[in-house]
């Protein structure tokens, strides 16, 4: 046989590629080029390795037909099952979803099983099968890259990036205390929920870890999240204003990232900063595909340690195809070893974060206490997953594993504070969550014409708490949004003409980061 | 267990591929679009004649 007809035998691995690219052309801006091709590449390879074995074993007939066949019913079972699963299930809602797929699985089995055993329909059926590929290949293939292409114009075209980009105004009078260039450490931990949101809704008192860093000399307001949504929040936060001209620019119902990744990634503060002399130290977290990368970074932690970490420890998109597939099924949770070696790694790796001669300015980003919940209170690894936070039920549990990473997050802050604070001259050190948790979901659009006010109160409560030497902690009032936190800290370290804006609350939720919806407002009690 | 929502358009994007390869090896469908491609085929040579 010659090559030419053999390639069309090769349609497992097209099938096999089409959902990572569809996962991709679903979710612009929120993975990086490297993480594609590397899922890519080890799907074809996977798929390429057992066609290979399966054509060479002993078929009676065409051997290559048959090895095609069934390495595609493999790739079938892993990809598309659950998927098919899913949108059978919500077209008859009548019918249990736990029924549908293995009812799938099965007939499907018997149509490869009657097919392989008749040669003609065989012929049609690989025929059919390696047409069919290409269009999909083709199909996912022009979607992704007129996403991508998409994308990069909503950015070239952004008003808001326009803004963004331009210099922040200086106070003709210059700083409000004339002060040493002291380093500056932004930690973000990530989902960690205000005083009050952990006292209300899960009924635990945060009270000792604020009062050792009230000890400690920090400063801690009541603090809100202006953005419910990590990429909004690190958005305005790094850029001391707004971001919700993002939805027109991008469209309130777009998956697109790349604005926000893009205005993230190129923020004010960093510009700001390293005009002003400083190295910019950069800790990004694991995974999350909105602040991974950062190409002014001097100096960029790297979580995963070596190429084999590369391939196990998960990126975003790598998650999201483990989610939507059988892989997530059947195949054990490999990554959770590597988020917490990460998460521990990185701050070790901060307590000895070495003096420069050039000031720093140091941004780490945890993915915790955000789920997945890794870690136990004693900061060693939390055992087997619990119910995903998806799930409507076990919220007892999540709860409980919840304030179980907490305890580990606020350990290993009083571990890390000692040795910053020992920085001469004294750090500015910031401790900022993106947003509250979000266990209260009482919220339908479809029967409800606002978000139940103790749903975003929960979502906006966040964690501040703040040190700021040199009576820097007399210009944050008492109770402040997270859009206005570097305004105040900029205008009185650095003289910048910088009065607060509003502090408006944007609220959005599922899969729509950018659709904001209106909140009721608060009772009069409060 | 959670969906991704690309799920959905995984499926939908499967059945329109295989609605395509279906009509794209249709005999009768091959048939119309060759017929259809003489017809302006013949068409092109009568003007080009003219």
């Amino acid at each position: 046989m010659s090559r030419k007809r053999r390639l069309k035998y090769i349609y497992p691995v097209a099938f096999a590629v089409v959902p990572v690219v569809t996962l991709a052309a679903d979710h612009i801006g929120q993975f990086y080029m490297s993480d594609l091709l590397a899922l890519v590449g080890v799907s074809a390879a996977t798929t390429l390795v057992a066609w290979v074995v399966l054509c060479v074993l002993p078929w009676k007939g065409d051997r290559f037909a048959v090895g095609a066949l069934i390495a595609f019913f493999g790739v079938f079972l892993v990809f598309y099952l659950f998927p098919l699963g899913e949108v059978v299930g919500r077209a008859l809602p009548g019918v249990r979803q736990r029924w549908i797929v293995p009812v799938v699985a099965v007939a499907s089995l018997i149509a490869v099983w009657r097919v392989v055993r008749r040669p003609a329909v065989l012929e049609k059926a690989t025929v059919f099968l390696a047409v069919m590929s290409l269009i999909l290949l083709v199909q996912a293939s022009v979607r992704l890259g007129v996403g991508i292409a998409r994308g990069a114009r909503v950015i070239e075209r952004s008003e808001l990036a326009r803004d963004l980009a331009q210099p922040l105004p200086m106070s003709e009078s210059g700083p409000a205390v004339l002060e040493p260039q002291r380093d500056v450490f932004f930690i973000l931990l990530d989902m960690y929920a205000s005083e009050n949101v952990l006292r209300k809704v899960f009924q635990y008192d945060n009270r000792p870890f604020l009062d050792s860093l009230v000890a400690l000399g920090f400063t801690v307001p009541e603090v809100r999240s202006n953005y419910t949504r990590t990429i909004l929040s690190i958005a305005s936060i790094l850029n001391l204003e707004h971001v919700d001209r993002i939805a027109d620019e991008t469209g309130p119902r777009s998956q697109d990232r790349s604005l926000g990744r893009y205005i993230t990634e190129n923020n004010r503060t960093v510009s700001f900063l390293k005009s002003r002399g400083y190295d910019f130290h950069f800790y990004p977290p694991l995974w999350g595909g909105l602040t991974q990368k950062n190409r002014f970074a001097d100096f960029q932690f790297r979580p995963r340690r070596n190429l084999l970490e590369t391939v196990l420890a998960k990126s975003s998109l790598h998650r999201r195809l483990w989610g939507a597939t059988a892989l997530g099924q059947f195949v054990v949770v490999t990554e959770d070893k590597y988020d917490v070696d990460s998460v521990l790694r990185s701050f070790a790796r901060l307590r000895e974060t070495p003096d420069e001669d050039d000031p720093l300015f140091v941004f780490a980003h945890f993915f915790v206490p955000h789920n997945p919940y890794i870690l136990d209170e004693n900061c060693e690894p939390a055992g087997p997953r619990g119910p995903d936070e998806g799930e409507s039920s076990g919220l007892e549990q999540r709860r409980a594993r919840y304030i179980a990473q907490l305890e580990c997050v606020n350990r290993q802050v009083l571990e890390l504070l000692p040795a910053l604070l020992a920085r001469s001259p004294e750090p500015i050190i910031l401790l900022q969550s993106d947003h509250g948790t979000r266990t209260i979901r009482e919220y339908d659009p479809a029967v409800h014409e606002r978000v139940p006010y103790a749903q975003a109160e929960e979502r906006h409560g966040a964690l501040g708490a703040y040190y700021l030497p040199g009576n820097g902690d007399e210009i944050v009032p008492d109770s402040l949004t997270t859009v206005n936190l570097l305004r105040y800290v900029f205008s009185h370290y650095f003289g910048a003409d910088l009065p607060p804006v509003s502090d408006s609350l944007f609220y959005s939720d599922g899969d729509y980061e950018y659709l904001f919806f209106p909140v009721e407002p608060a009772p009069v009690s409060q | 267990m959670y969906i991704d929502p690309a799920a959905g358009s995984l499926i939908m994007q499967a059945i329109a591929a295989a609605a395509l390869a279906a009509a794209s090896l249709s005999s009768r469908v091959r048939h119309k679009l060759k017929s259809v491609f003489q017809t302006l085929k013949s068409i092109a040579l009568r003007n080009r004649g003219q």
